[in-house]
Order: structure tokens, then sequence, then C-alpha cells
């Protein structure tokens, strides 16, 4: 299931664009290959991101997966349940499973990122 | 470590060709998982038996390193076609060594337990868990992943004699205590390329670090794997840069 709102990079993160800001978190192809999250480590707010630079890190079957942001700019928040919590990564990927928002530097990176069509498309081929 | 991670980052700017490397440890030194917390009794070990101690960048348990062969291997996935679940990655590296060690007629068997990531021994060879490489019903090896997008570096440790505190070996042996007889390093350094190669088919070069991945390790030796911080606390601050 890829949601059709929602915008996709070749890292398998998700970006729901609301105004200025933006919310990331991992598709459900991403978690499913993980396997079970037991940590979820996240940028400190207020950090700046630049596009395609690793925010974090979640650790499933003795294996440490970087998290690379799609766009570029200041971490406004990041979702502190997931400390506790980190099964919501696998459980609900798309809503309880959000990691960070970002204050978009540059509201074109955006554009540059595959549609759910795509996305679908781009996992069923695997990258070139 | 640093070296490894000089690797794996090299390896993602592709400056870097995929790589395996095969070491062992100056000393006695114990390694902890990204994850793990360094509590008191294992701090106090650590010093009563002069174990030297280094944070991993792959998850997984602690490991005791010293009568061991050191492995890690940086590759991408698309040298592995199709892509696979993070978990069958196990059972390729560990076919790897499997089939290395069959080379040298030592009969060693995949683990079959279910994977249950919740359930990560805080020793990682207490437990044995799926694709371990069993000799005799003991875990002789096991190995821990770091993936960097589609670079994945997998660090494992085929032990070939147990030493220490018995707590670190509770469900393990080393391949030589199993066999009751020594084994021949440079046939076993020279089973497992041959191994890798053909499992990964990867051409690997002989060679050491490149200028890059060195000056690369030099730093992260002084900044990240000698410091209190990223040792003890885990905490790093270029960690994801």
């Amino acid at each position: 299931m890829v949601p059709r709102e929602l915008k996709y990079s070749e890292s398998h993160e998700w970006v729901k664009q609301e105004g200025a800001m933006v919310i990331i978190g991992i598709t459900d192809y991403a978690q499913e290959e993980l396997g079970d999250v037991v940590f979820v480590e996240l940028p400190k707010v207020s950090r700046q991101l630049k596009q395609q630079e690793s925010f974090g890190v979640a650790e499933s079957v003795k294996a440490v997966s970087d998290l690379f942001s799609p766009v570029t700019g200041k971490v406004m928040a990041i979702n502190e349940t997931l400390a506790q919590q980190p099964e919501l990564v696998n459980k609900e990927p798309y809503a309880g499973g959000w990691m960070i928002k970002v204050e978009l530097s540059d509201n074109g990176e955006i554009a540059n990122l595959m549609s759910a069509e795509e996305y679908e498309k781009f996992i069923q081929e695997g990258p070139k | 470590m640093a070296s490894d991670e000089a690797i794996l980052r090299q390896r993602r700017m592709g400056a870097s060709p995929s790589t395996l490397r095969l070491y062992s440890w100056l000393k006695p030194t114990v390694s902890l998982g990204y994850f793990q917390h360094i509590g008191v009794p294992l701090a106090a070990l650590c010093r009563q038996q002069h174990l030297a101690l280094v944070r991993r960048p792959t998850g997984g348990g602690f490991v005791l390193h010293d009568q061991e062969i050191t492995f890690s291997v940086i590759f991408s996935r698309q040298d592995l076609r199709p892509q696979r679940q993070t978990v069958e990655y196990y059972r390729v590296i560990a076919t790897c060594v499997q089939k290395a060690l069959w080379r040298l007629n030592i009969a060693v068997t995949l683990a079959e337990k279910v994977f249950d990531g919740r359930d990560n021994s805080f020793l990682c060879f207490n437990k044995p868990t799926k694709y371990d490489l069993l000799v005799a019903g003991k875990k002789v090896c096991g190995s821990a992943q770091r993936r960097y997008g589609e670079i994945i570096l997998q660090q494992g440790s085929l032990i070939l004699r147990t030493s220490g505190d018995p707590g670190f070996w509770r469900q393990a042996a080393g391949v030589e205590e199993v066999l009751c007889e020594k084994i021949s390093r440079p046939e076993i350094y020279q089973a497992l390329q041959t191994s890798f190669a053909e499992e990964l088919r990867i051409a690997f070069v002989p060679g050491g670090l490149t200028a890059a991945e060195r000056a690369l390790a030099r730093r992260l030796t002084t900044e990240k794997y000698t410091q209190v911080s990223w040792n003890y606390q885990g905490q790093y601050q270029g960690e994801h840069d």
C-alpha cells in the first residue's frame, strides 16, 4: 500500500507536505525490508539537514540502517514516542511511525521526489 | 572500526570498490553494538581484565575479540540481485564463511532459530540466532550489519579459541577447540577470500586502504573511535554527516 497523497525518495522515505513544513518517515516497503525495528535514533530539534544527509538510524535484526533526509531544512520536531515504541515504525509507518518534521529550505526539492505511482514502479523494478 | 567505516563511506560515494577485510586484534578488545549501553559490571570487567573497548558502527551485542579471525565486507546491494531483506544478507554472508570452512573439511551448519529482532542478546556469543554458524552445536561465528543506503557493511567474528571470562561464551566455542586441532591461518584466510569472492561474485583485488580511505580512517580514529563519548555513551557529533 503506497498512500497517494505522499511523495517518496529513492532511499524509501516518505514526505508529507504541510505548507512550509514536511513530515518524514520510512515507507512500508522499507520497514518490511528492515524487519522488527528495536531502536530509533533521531536528530536534535533545530538541526540543519541537507538533502540526502543521514538524519538518524534505526536498528533491526542486528542491523543499523541510516535514515536519509529527502529534503534540505531545519528539524522542527521529532517523534519522541519512537524512543519507547520503535515498533510503530513497523506497525504504522505512515502514521504513528513518523520520524521528523522539517521546515523546508527549498520548496523545489519536493517536486523532484517521486509520486506514489512512480514509487510503486521504482520498488517493483529496483534502483537502476 | 575506523577503517571499516571509512571504506563504507567511500564506497557509498563511489570512490572505493566493494571490499573484504580480514584482520585480527593487537590486544583483547570488547566491542559494543551501536545501540548498546555499557553497564557498570562490563566496564569493571574490562578494567579488571585489561580489555580494550570500542563501539562498533554495526548493531548486535557485545563481542570479546581475541583469538579469532575478524572479517568485514563492504558491498553494494546492487552487487547481489535480487535485492533481499536485511536478514537475508546474514544468510549470504554466513554461507561465504560456511563454504570457506567446508574447504578445510570443517563441518559447520547455519543456525535455524527464527530471528526475533526484539530478542537481541546482550552478549553476541551467548545466543545463536538465525544464520549464525555452528560447529557441534556451538556458535563459532556471528556477524552484525550497518546499512548505509545501498551499501552494506557486515562485520563478523570467526572464533578460533575462546579466552577470558567464560560468561562471554555460554553457547559458543572456538573452531580449534571443537576440532582439537590448530587451523592454518594462511589456509583459512585463502579459503575465506575464495568463498567470499565466489558467493558475492566480486573480484576482490588484494591491496591496502586507498589514500582517501586512510585519511578518513585516521580522522575517524581520532575524532570517534578513541573517544570516551563514542565508546561509552554512543555520542559522536559527526555520526550522521
